[in-house]
């Protein structure tokens, strides 16, 4: 399960594949997922979008099954309740005022005090309960933010989200994204779908890839950079003597590789990251090398995740 | 209010949203309600039985069948087309609910536009067309919100319906009249022998039913295809 271990199975994945015609979306992807934020990553086409249908119950597997709060979210239209989902796609009820749209959402979902529940939503997401636009004026930010406020109205316990920083400012990111962690904290299980890495990369360590429609990674993906045996991990290295700390290196077997930047730093291959650590501070001092930076290059999601999609 | 009611009054302010539709409707209304004039004033026209024959042939035939696919196969269809229907179909509603309260704001707009003007004209030569239109209207709006849920092109495919079955198969005997709407909703605004240029004949009770029947398979069938539509 991605995240902690001992978290509540909200979403149970087991083995789905979604077929359109030949077209294969998304094939034999098992996960299973607790409260808390969980990006899922992935180029455009890896089959996020398909996924998060499915665990909306908007699409049926082709194979396997989806297990959402131990039910089927095809079938039980309860469920329905405990689930909010920002879908991808800008639309609204284009005639609709903020109110009315997400007003709607909440007399649908019978919401206990709609009105209230209307403006917190409303407000929650920093748009203007008030305001007397129809939402086909609206741009895109606020298109977001309006969706957002229909997903959350009903409090779900399950939330969905599909690209959903497109189009806001960094500003409205920031808000946006501490709404997530703060929901994922409230014991709710947060989806957050994206292909911009910066922005999954704030969005916390718990993370899903996808890609071609095949699940390539779960969990914290420091941890799944480590599980990466068959690359070498590279570290850059600031000192003032690189070429003595390069043959220190060399000679200890500790690297796979040296790429040495004169006049102060060198670049690292190491085919054992763990032993790496360990080892460069003694190894520095022997060689009356000064470290004065030590940088992990591709411990980051940017390095983890081309390396999978390339792989894929 | 329960969701049929929710969904009855967002699909309402909907389709009358869709200023292009109206207008077309609104137009053929009125140009039902002028021809019945000019027949009225006219010294040619036997009335009644003109004037049935006029509304049987524009009104049962292409105003309120054109006029209903126009609305009810676009309630479903513009939010499947927009990508809208998501925020309809991920909430914990039925979909009879839903069905029922689309099928309810469509025939509310048919019955508004062109069922009331219909009636009207009617009135101006002498033929009782409430019956027939309104059921007429209910089979036809079931059938075609059936089509906009279920259908990749609702119109184009209502639009073939209603000119190969309703009129080519209806045309060619009274044996096959019997499987169109036209034929039974006519049959409840013909009186005696008149002769309107289209099978009738159909018994009162079969004329009561069988459009109410269709109306009902109609809102059956896109109960279902809400239920099993794959949702983008």
């Amino acid at each position: 399960m991605s995240g902690a271990e001992t978290r509540e199975v909200m979403i149970a994945v087991e083995r789905v594949s979604k077929r359109f015609g030949d077209l294969v979306a998304v094939s034999d992807v098992s996960f299973r997922l607790g409260a808390g934020v969980t990006a899922l990553l992935g180029p455009n086409g890896a089959g996020k979008s398909t996924m998060l249908r499915m665990l909306s119950g908007l699409a049926a597997p082709s194979e396997g099954t989806v297990r959402v709060l131990g039910q089927n979210p095809r079938q039980d239209i309860e469920l329905r309740r405990r689930i909010g989902l920002v879908p991808q796609q800008e639309s609204l009820f284009e005639h609709m005022r903020l109110r009315e749209f997400v007003r709607l959402a909440a007399d649908l979902s019978g919401t206990p005090n709609p009105d209230t529940a209307t403006e917190q939503a409303i407000g929650t997401v920093g748009l203007d309960p008030g305001d007397r636009r129809r939402l086909n004026t609206y741009s895109k930010g606020m298109r977001q933010r309006a969706k957002l406020a229909y997903a959350i109205v009903c409090a779900p316990d399950l939330l969905f989200l599909d690209e959903p920083l497109t189009g806001l400012d960094p500003t409205q990111r920031n808000l946006m994204i501490d709404l997530f962690h703060r929901i994922g904290a409230s014991g709710r299980c947060v989806l957050v779908s994206s292909h911009v890495l910066d922005e999954v990369q704030r969005l916390g360590t718990d993370v899903l890839v996808m890609g071609k429609g095949r699940l390539l990674a779960e969990g914290d993906f420091r941890r799944i950079r480590d599980l990466m045996d068959d690359r070498p991990s590279r570290f850059r290295i600031t000192t003032d003597a690189p070429r003595a700390l390069a043959a220190g290196l060399i000679a200890e077997g500790l690297a796979v590789g040296v790429e040495i930047h004169e006049p102060s730093a060198l670049t690292v291959a190491t085919a054992s990251a763990g032993r790496f650590a360990a080892a460069i501070a003694p190894l520095a001092r022997d060689r009356r090398a000064s470290l004065r930076e030590l940088r992990p290059l591709d411990a980051d999601l940017e390095s983890v995740f081309r390396y999978l999609v390339e792989g894929s | 209010m329960s969701h049929a009611a929710l969904v009855f009054r967002f699909m309402f302010q909907k389709l009358l949203r869709g200023w292009g539709r109206i207008v077309v409707l609104v137009v053929l209304a009125a140009l039902a309600i002028v021809i019945a004039v000019v027949l009225r004033n006219s010294a040619d026209a036997t009335l009644p039985e003109d004037g049935a024959a006029f509304l049987v042939w524009f009104g049962l035939s292409i105003v309120l069948p054109f006029g209903a696919l126009l609305i009810a196969s676009e309630a479903f269809s513009d939010l499947r087309d927009e990508r809208t229907l998501v925020y309809l179909w991920l909430r914990p509603m039925r979909a009879w609910s839903a069905t029922a309260g689309a099928a309810g704001a469509a025939l509310t707009v048919v019955v508004v536009l062109l069922v009331v003007p219909l009636i009207v004209a009617g009135l101006i030569v002498d033929v009782d067309m409430a019956a027939g239109a309104f059921l007429a209207a209910a089979a036809y709006t079931g059938v075609f919100l059936a089509f906009g849920m279920i259908l990749s092109r609702p119109l184009l495919m209502g639009l073939l319906v209603l000119l190969v079955w309703e009129n080519v198969i209806g045309s060619l005997s009274a044996a096959t009249a019997r499987l169109t709407i036209r034929s039974y909703a006519a049959s409840l605004v013909v009186e005696g022998g008149w002769d309107v240029g289209t099978p009738v004949g159909r018994s009162f009770a079969a004329s009561i039913a069988v459009p109410l029947a269709v109306g009902a398979a109609g809102l059956l069938l896109a109960a279902w295809g809400w239920r099993r539509a794959e949702v983008a």
